[in-house]
């Protein structure tokens, strides 16, 4: 089921319209009744794993603010984390992934995990079972995401009412994730950027290595931050506000900027949960980060690829919050044209530095990707 | 988008380019549904 079919378009329409059909009280159960329904109709194994694991979170997350929470809580998030690795890498070892895939799983498996984090600290208010079902069998964002946290959509759920301006803001959203899906992703690029690429291909094998990268970190942007856009935006045509995905990642002046508008939802997850224990654990910033990095390279696969990518990136922000430290003062005493200059050496550096990560994790071998990297260099 | 156009631009202005921004996106995804397969076209050249 891909977000461009007519039968996706036409399941959420009907979705939209029951949720505002329901009287306000039994929307939440209308809307979880609704995403089961789906996720049942397109596979009942994904609607039978997502319904077992909210009832264990659910069950689990009551007994994390009692003296034994602690064990409770590591004992929990090691069960989500050992069934996420299974997945992802039995999703990754099928040759026909799409089979034996759980619809959304490593999506809503974080957004467990954040419950039961947070209950465990006790800022969110658990005992709303309606809620917390309308939450997790949230039907926009159940596949791709965003990994929308439940305290806003909780706060949405509580003010549920029609705002026609929202629902405006939907449907631009929406228009513009189908514009990027569809006109940009795969229209335009196979038609105009691909003939390109083949005719560099025989002038510069740098040059064409480079193109390469560019073409996947472009492509991956345009088809995942459309989806996102459709996500959000059905997401306001049913009242929620859910968090942002990306943010002009392709603007960004540093590695650090970067992540924090690529894959917002993913990166903000790893901020809170990898890289802010660690911290306030050691007090180290470079391992913190390094060890948020490798989470989140090891979510998309668990493979060597993607931990490459991982310590690729993780040792890019190591020694970014180097540099940044200890050229804080001189940077501040530039004069203004030398700022512009110094930020538009920094979104070059970062722009090079993202699109030579991309040769790690377009290639299916992490061997390939080493040898893309080494044409990137000229090799 | 809008945002933009309107800090620096005309109210009225704004409204005719965000306008006229929408009308070319819905034409552009009108353009790319393909009536037969009643599914969206993959160009290539």
């Amino acid at each position: 089921m891909t977000v461009t079919s007519m039968t996706t378009l036409l399941w959420l329409a009907s979705g939209i319209a029951l949720f505002w059909a329901t009287p306000t009280k039994w929307r939440a159960i209308s809307l979880a009744t609704f995403t089961a329904l789906l996720l049942g109709w397109h596979s009942p194994k994904s609607l039978l794993a997502l319904s077992v694991l909210s009832g264990f979170t659910w069950y689990l997350a009551h007994g994390t603010n009692k003296p034994s929470g602690t064990r409770l809580l590591s004992g929990a998030a090691t069960i989500l984390v050992c069934l996420l690795a299974y997945r992802i890498y039995s999703q990754d070892s099928q040759s026909d992934g799409s089979k034996a895939l759980l619809m959304g799983f490593a999506f809503y498996t974080l957004r467990l995990m954040h419950y039961l984090f947070e209950a465990y600290k006790g800022t969110v208010t658990h005992g709303e079972w309606k809620t917390f079902i309308s939450w997790i069998f949230f039907f926009p964002a159940l596949s791709v995401g965003p990994i929308h946290r439940y305290p806003e959509f909780r706060r949405d759920a509580l003010r549920q009412r029609w705002d026609p301006q929202l629902f405006s803001e939907g449907l631009e959203r929406i228009l513009y994730g189908y514009v990027k899906i569809v006109v940009i992703a795969d229209g335009l690029f196979p038609a105009y950027f691909t003939p390109v690429l083949n005719d560099v291909q025989h002038t510069s094998t740098t040059a064409h290595a480079w193109l390469l990268c560019l073409e996947y970190g472009a492509l991956l942007y345009f088809k995942f931050s459309g989806y996102s856009d459709v996500a959000i935006g059905v997401s306001r045509l049913l009242g929620f506000r859910i968090m942002e995905n990306f943010h002009y990642p392709f603007m960004a002046q540093n590695i650090g900027d970067f992540w924090k508008r690529w894959h917002i939802s993913l990166s903000s997850w790893c901020r809170d949960y990898a890289y802010m224990p660690v911290w306030s654990r050691l007090r180290n910033g470079a391992l913190a980060a390094l060890a948020s990095m490798l989470v989140l390279g090891l979510w998309h696969e668990l493979s060597w690829r993607y931990l490459a990518w991982g310590l690729y990136h993780g040792a890019g922000i190591m020694v970014w919050q180097r540099w940044h430290t200890a050229t804080k003062a001189r940077r501040e005493a530039l004069p203004n044209v030398m700022q512009i200059l110094w930020r538009l050496a920094g979104w070059f550096i970062t722009m090079a530095f993202v699109i030579a990560g991309f040769a790690l994790t377009r290639e299916t071998h992490l061997q390939d990707g080493l040898s893309l990297m080494k044409a990137l260099l000229g090799g | 988008m809008y945002g933009i156009l309107i800090r620096y631009l005309p109210g009225w202005l704004a409204n005719i380019l965000m306008t006229l921004w929408i009308i070319t996106c819905l034409l552009a995804i009108i353009w790319f549904w393909d009536i037969e397969s009643q599914s969206f076209r993959y160009l290539e050249l």
